[in-house]
């Protein structure tokens, strides 16, 4: 038995230690999100983000642009009606929809979470979607790497969860959607790639839970930005689940 | 003329104020600013250990604001691991317009290349600070306050500071 324990440790050691010091292939095609706003709608906004980010690759689109031919409507993941749900996680849900073989390009059907100065909730209004252009996609599906505690769970990751987010990405090439606690409200967001040897974004941390600030994910946040740094510390800290996003062979 | 240099300080105090800005709206600001061409800007490059220093300012020419991002880059990361933002107001600039609770100004100085940072819109696209408080009392009004927000097109841009966060 302890034989075993040393062999299946000493593998998993070995694996730790073959994952790249960096995984940045992803971020070529990496689709800017919008800003959500105040519209509670981040799980549409990330699993959209997955499959533009997959199906830019597929399509060897790098660099894309607003509007550019994978933009697609985060609204349609939000009325379209849920196709397979069994045995699936929560978070898992919506980007399944997706495999019907298609989505909605942005400018058929916008994503507006402002009116001027005033949050707005126009992404939740229904419209008649079967008419309206599709945009031909892959079929993808999801993997769990770990649930743990609730969508509010702090402090209950490790290193070895940092690894298996590190190794999905490196073995799938394929982004990874992760829940974490963002100042107090549940928030799903994409991890496109990692660099253990640069500073990241501390993100709601103190100086204390962050650390030596070394080693950083590269995340894809649904507030205008395309992507952004931060730190392993924030995901060990405020994380508490991750989902591989892959196409479907 | 220790007493000179004070006043001159005091005066030039005065005049000048700053937004607050928490972590993630200088994340977001600096992260805009990098996007913009060298044609809108004033860009510097120094060397850091391992890295480079990249200071942006805008706009080019002196105005009624002045946005500076400070930008920190890694090994080959395409974006910063460091951002430090600051925007100051001239407040007694005549192009300042103030109201109850805010300031703002307009200008066409770099409008087109602002409206193409910005991700989404079609004639009118806007940017905002991630902070955003809903529904603050303040004069006997409910009103929604940002620490900024930008409105542009391709020709002018609106630019709105929230007065209730100046230090």
């Amino acid at each position: 038995m302890k034989l075993v324990t040393t062999i299946v440790f000493a593998l998993l050691s070995f694996n730790a230690l073959a994952l790249p010091e960096k995984f940045t292939e992803l971020l070529p095609f990496v689709q800017e999100a919008p800003d959500q706003g105040e519209t509670n709608t981040c799980l549409y906004v990330a699993s959209t983000g997955a499959m533009e980010l997959i199906a830019n690759k597929k399509n060897n689109v790098r660099n894309p642009q607003p509007y550019g031919p994978y933009d697609l409507a985060e609204s349609f993941l939000i009325h379209a009606p849920t196709l397979n749900s069994s045995g699936k996680y929560y978070w898992e849900v919506p980007i399944l929809k997706f495999n019907r073989g298609y989505g909605i390009h942005i400018n058929d059907w916008p994503y507006d979470a402002w009116n001027n100065t005033d949050a707005s909730t126009s992404a939740w209004t229904f419209r008649q979607w079967a008419n309206l252009p599709k945009v031909e996609l892959p079929k993808v599906e999801t993997i769990p790497l770990f649930v743990i505690g609730n969508r509010w769970s702090t402090n209950v990751l490790k290193q070895s969860h940092l690894d298996q987010v590190k190794e999905a990405l490196v073995t799938h090439k394929s982004p990874v959607m992760i829940n974490y606690n963002d100042n107090g409200y549940w928030h799903v967001i994409l991890i496109v790639g990692y660099n253990d040897n640069i500073p990241g974004y501390c993100y709601e941390l103190t100086d204390k839970e962050c650390g030596e600030r070394k080693g950083a994910f590269y995340v894809r946040d649904s507030f205008g930005i395309a992507y952004e740094l931060r730190d392993y510390d924030w995901f060990r800290v405020k994380g508490n689940a991750a989902f591989i996003v892959k196409e479907k062979i | 003329m220790k007493f000179v240099f004070i006043a001159i300080l005091m005066i030039s105090s005065a005049h000048a104020s700053q937004i607050v800005l928490d972590g993630w709206d200088q994340i977001k600001l600096g992260t805009l600013m990098a996007k913009l061409p060298d044609s809108a800007v004033d860009r510097n490059l120094d060397s850091l250990a391992g890295g480079k220093r990249i200071t942006t300012i805008f706009p080019r020419k002196s105005d009624a604001f002045e946005i500076e991002c400070v930008n920190d880059y890694f090994d080959d990361s395409p974006v910063p691991s460091i951002t430090a933002c600051t925007i100051s107001l001239d407040i007694n600039h005549q192009k300042i317009e103030k109201n109850y609770d805010e300031i703002r100004t307009t200008t066409s100085a770099g409008a087109a290349s602002m409206f193409e940072a910005f991700p989404y819109g079609k004639d009118s696209r806007s940017f905002r600070s991630g902070k955003f408080d809903e529904g603050i009392d303040f004069n006997g009004k409910k009103t929604n306050i940002f620490h900024y927000m930008f409105t542009c097109s391709v020709s002018e841009c609106l630019y709105r500071f929230s007065e209730k966060v100046l230090k």
